[in-house]
């Protein structure tokens, strides 16, 4: 089967397990080889459950080692506690909890996913926690009390998206989940702000800054998001792929985010592109051209 | 559609209940109509729309004017007004007159009291118009007097009308039912008439402050009061104490709950049972969300907000915090307590830095715990040396902070001089209760449009649902039409309280529980803003905020995710845009587009959310207008709305 396909469309095709094919394109960039060897290895990939909730917001997040994906946001108000009305706080929790563990076992593939992180501050994690085994011993839930041991608690500041990040930091949950993409990033870019704050003059972002870092040979590591490859323009995608390569080259290290995960969602609202440097270069930072402003 | 479904749902008994208290108000206004009966009923909505063609005349003259031209006639208009009091002029002859002498107040005057014209229709609408405001303010004020409630809506009729109408339509207050409504002629109101109207609604809103001294004049000051500081540093005991020591808590429920948590072994925690009323908040011993009581002092009626200390529960802090007028400050003077919480990272910083950002200009500092070090007065001189210092540098005027000795669990120098003999041997200040009695009342903003941030929904009785939060400006009455922002429904207030006391009417500064109806509850959430829908609140997705930057670990750079604060909403932004770094004190620029902002910088910078919100310039609303930002449970700015971008 041969599709030739216009600049920009999309086509789909079914694909087996185990059945070969053959992907041909008129120009292979290292950029793209990278990626596919990547895919192809099965050992990277890790799949994880996350809950990132709080009083009233749950997100139910899957991460596997090329992405994040949201399977479902429950948000539910809930009343505050008051005077003679505690009833009312503690039924709406009651039911909030509920769709929570509804959207677990819903979204949850207990055969795959190898750990359940629950995130949240202060002590929602170990009411819902609690209040789910009670059901699931009312209910005789077996799913759920035979993988009572994938589930692990931990903290994070919110129930939004980007808690997340905190998360895949956090040391004990990166022991469980070691070496997945998602949490690797996240420590990648940490450094980068750790380094923002510290030695400024050698943490830089945008395609203008980096551009001149590159002519010095001064960039250490390239942080660059996969999207930037993604982009209409094949001139410009082309600089991205030079770019990449001339860093090689001169012994960096490049690090291709995947802007599914939530590491990449913040790196690509950073311009996409940062790069640490090996030694400080204060001349760019009175650069005041330097920073792209539309 | 969704009106459709709400006719059905609507439980009419209900729904008539303050129908009768509503005056020249055609009632079509609040409920919905099945679209084939629309066209036989009288609608006053499209009647003021037919009536446009008069008003456009006017607006024609004013559209030529400039800005500049248009300020000094309002001016002109309202000065005039002033001085002519109940004449009323119509507004397009008034404009075309203000034109014709150049602005000039005293020459307009002259021709306006030498014109016989208005002279007898100033004196003919004197009774028709200015009776109706007083009586609305009287049987506003009075509910109970029925007379009056009955006898009103007939000269209500006439007037909003602007024509004297055959007299059975006035019969019965029920005269403006959609049935009778069919016989108004839809295209009666005139000019005339719609002027009145308008006149009428601009009177109730300058009346706000006679209200206000009306119905709370003789009263005590009301004063909201939250009480923060770092976990463990004994707030809700040390009030759970004050509150049983001044009677509030009665001894047979302080005996129950002296026995319940010793069964838990937590008998240290007995008083702060009074404000942690949750079974998790009892069982942990922490304080999870805001806590509220009522108390009175000598001058002040105070509600007390208790905050929650726990890092991981300044949410409901924040929320908490932007309800009150003025702070007490508990900190622990225990060895090493005091230290911890006093730290970076620590919550008696972050406590204090927030409460100054949302606000809070008065501020009390209880030096908790004071018997675990002897009331020795060299500890006491040294943390006060300390915050002294400290809270100098977040903002609080030297004179604005008291700070007082004291001890929550054995209740020394609460509400009265203290007994211990080592601290009253060197302490000889106000006790806690005459510090509170101390603190100013702020001055309400009761004439701005009105706003209540949500902060609460729960059901009510009945099938209605209640909302609670704090009138930051204007007031409310019952029957009003409210518009629920950022969603832009509408809904109409069905009944008002303060505490569990009904009201009809209620004013900035107050903490009021609304119940509304005409709008689901789903529609709802915590952190809509209710406004007044003639002067709704901005909705938008990007706005622009100066910013203070606290101590942070990584710094701001463009595309940084946070959550933002706003009143009781927590929202993920995104810092979009560094658009200029300040010099912190004299504001001015220092750099243009900063790569990044570390620690203690001021910057203006652009905020992008994924979903509208309800936002206000701080130059229009201080309360609306502070935004707070956080990441990874830490505050890392507090920020002021400078620009509202559509």
């Amino acid at each position: 089967m041969i599709l030739l396909h216009p600049m920009g469309a999309y086509h789909t095709l079914d694909l087996e397990l185990n059945r070969k094919f053959s992907l041909r394109k008129a120009e292979w960039d290292s950029v793209s080889l990278e990626r596919i060897d990547l895919a192809c290895d099965p050992t990277k990939s890790a799949d994880v459950a996350a809950v990132i909730m709080q009083e009233g917001l749950a997100h139910i997040c899957l991460i596997t080692s090329s992405m994040t994906l949201v399977r479902a946001k429950i948000d539910v108000s809930i009343p505050r506690k008051r005077k003679g009305f505690v009833q009312q706080y503690e039924k709406g929790l009651a039911k909030f909890f509920d769709n929570v563990m509804q959207a677990i076992l819903r979204h949850v593939n207990f055969d795959i996913v190898k750990c359940v992180l629950i995130a949240s501050p202060g002590f929602v994690r170990d009411q819902f926690y609690e209040y789910m085994f009670q059901t699931a011993v009312k209910t005789d839930n077996k799913l759920l009390l035979d993988n009572k041991s994938k589930f692990m608690l931990v903290h994070a500041s919110s129930g939004f998206k980007h808690s997340l990040k905190e998360v895949l930091q956090d040391p004990a949950v990166l022991n469980k989940i070691s070496d997945t993409k998602a949490s690797a990033e996240v420590k990648l870019l940490e450094n980068f702000y750790t380094m923002l704050q510290c030695e400024p003059a050698k943490a830089f972002y945008g395609k203008k800054h980096i551009e001149k870092a590159n002519e010095a040979q001064a960039i250490e590591t390239l942080l660059i998001s996969d999207n930037l490859f993604r982009c209409q323009d094949v001139n410009l995608r082309k600089e991205y792929v030079k770019m990449v390569d001339s860093v090689k080259e001169y012994g960096g290290d490049v690090k291709i985010f995947s802007s599914l995960h939530i590491s990449g969602e913040q790196l690509e609202q950073l311009t996409g592109i940062a790069a640490i440097l090996r030694f400080p270069m204060p001349e760019l930072e009175d650069d005041e051209s330097g920073d792209e402003e539309d | 559609m969704s009106r459709h479904r709400d006719i059905r749902n609507m439980d009419y008994s209900d729904e008539y209940d303050g129908y009768d208290d509503v005056y020249g108000h055609s009632v079509e206004d609040d409920y919905y109509i099945s679209p084939s009966n629309r066209q036989f009923l009288y609608n006053r909505e499209n009647s003021t729309r037919s009536s446009e063609g008069d008003i456009k005349e006017e607006d024609e003259v004013e559209a030529q004017l400039t800005d500049n031209e248009k300020e000094k006639l309002e001016e002109c208009i309202v000065q005039i007004n002033a001085i002519l009091e109940s004449k009323i002029i119509p507004r397009n002859d008034l404009v075309n007159i203000i034109i014709s002498r150049n602005f000039d107040v005293q020459r307009v005057l002259d021709v306006v009291l030498d014109d016989p014209k208005y002279k007898q229709t100033a004196g003919d609408r004197r009774d028709k118009v200015f009776m109706q405001p007083t009586t609305i303010q009287s049987s506003d004020l009075e509910p109970s007097n029925v007379k009056v409630v009955a006898s009103t809506p007939k000269t209500a009729t006439n007037v909003t009308k602007g024509f004297e109408l055959p007299s059975k339509l006035s019969t019965s207050p029920r005269s403006q039912s959609p049935a009778s409504g069919r016989e108004t002629p839809i295209t009666a109101s005139t000019a005339e008439g719609s002027e009145d109207v308008k006149g009428r609604a601009r009177d109730s809103r300058i009346d706000p402050h006679q209200l206000y001294k009306k119905e709370r004049g003789e009263g005590k000051e009301h004063l909201y009061m939250v009480v923060i500081g770092h976990v463990d540093a004994g707030k809700s005991t040390l009030m759970g104490h004050l509150l049983y020591d001044i009677g509030q808590v009665s001894q047979r429920i302080m005996h129950k709950y002296e026995q319940e948590s010793r069964k838990l072994g937590k008998q240290s925690f007995i008083y702060a049972w009074v404000l942690d009323e949750t079974g998790e908040e009892r069982n942990r011993g922490i304080t999870m969300d805001v806590g509220r009581f009522q108390f009175d002092t000598k001058t002040k009626s105070v509600t007390l907000l208790d905050a929650p200390g726990h890092k991981d529960f300044i949410p409901n802090m924040i929320s908490g915090t932007g309800q009150a007028d003025v702070a007490l400050l508990v900190v622990d003077a225990t060895r090493g307590e005091f230290e911890t919480g006093f730290d970076y990272g620590g919550q008696t910083r972050e406590h204090a830095l927030l409460a100054r950002s949302l606000g809070v200009t008065q501020l009390a500092v209880a030096i908790n715990k004071l018997d675990t070090v002897n009331w020795s007065k060299e500890r006491f001189d040294e943390i006060v040396k300390k915050l002294k210092a400290f809270l100098k540098q977040a903002g609080f005027k030297e004179s604005d902070v008291t700070f007082v000795p004291c001890s929550g669990l054995t209740g020394q120098n609460l509400t009265s001089k203290p007994t211990e003999n080592s601290l009253a041997a060197w302490y000889t200040g106000p006790c806690l209760l005459d510090v509170i009695d101390n603190f100013r009342s702020p001055e309400r903003p009761i004439s701005k449009p009105f706003r209540l941030s949500i902060n609460d929904i729960f059901k009510g009785t009945g099938a209605a649902f209640c909302v609670s939060g704090r009138i930051e400006t204007g007031t409310l009455s019952i029957g009003d039409k409210v518009l629920v922002c950022p969603n832009r429904e509408s809904a109409v207030v069905k009944s008002l309280a303060i505490e569990e006391v009904p009201k009809t009417i209620v004013f900035a500064g107050d903490q009021a529980t609304v119940t509304l109806s005409g709008i689901e509850m789903q529609n709802v959430s915590v952190g809509n803003i209710l406004c007044d829908p003639q002067n709704p609140v901005p909705v938008a997705m990007r706005f622009q905020a100066r910013i203070v930057v606290f101590n942070v670990t990584v710094p701001i750079t463009k595309g940084f995710s946070v959550v933002l604060h706003h009143q009781s909403l927590g929202e993920p932004v995104i810092v979009s845009k560094l658009i200029s770094q300040l010099n912190k004190s004299t504001g001015e620029v220092l750099k243009k587009h900063p790569r990044f902002l570390g620690n203690n910088t001021s910057a203006i910078v652009e905020i992008q959310a994924s979903r509208p919100l309800a936002l206000e310039l701080y130059s229009e609303c201080k309360e609306l207008g502070r935004v707070m930002l956080r990441v990874g449970g830490v505050t890392i700015a507090a920020g002021l709305i400078t620009k509202i971008i559509l």
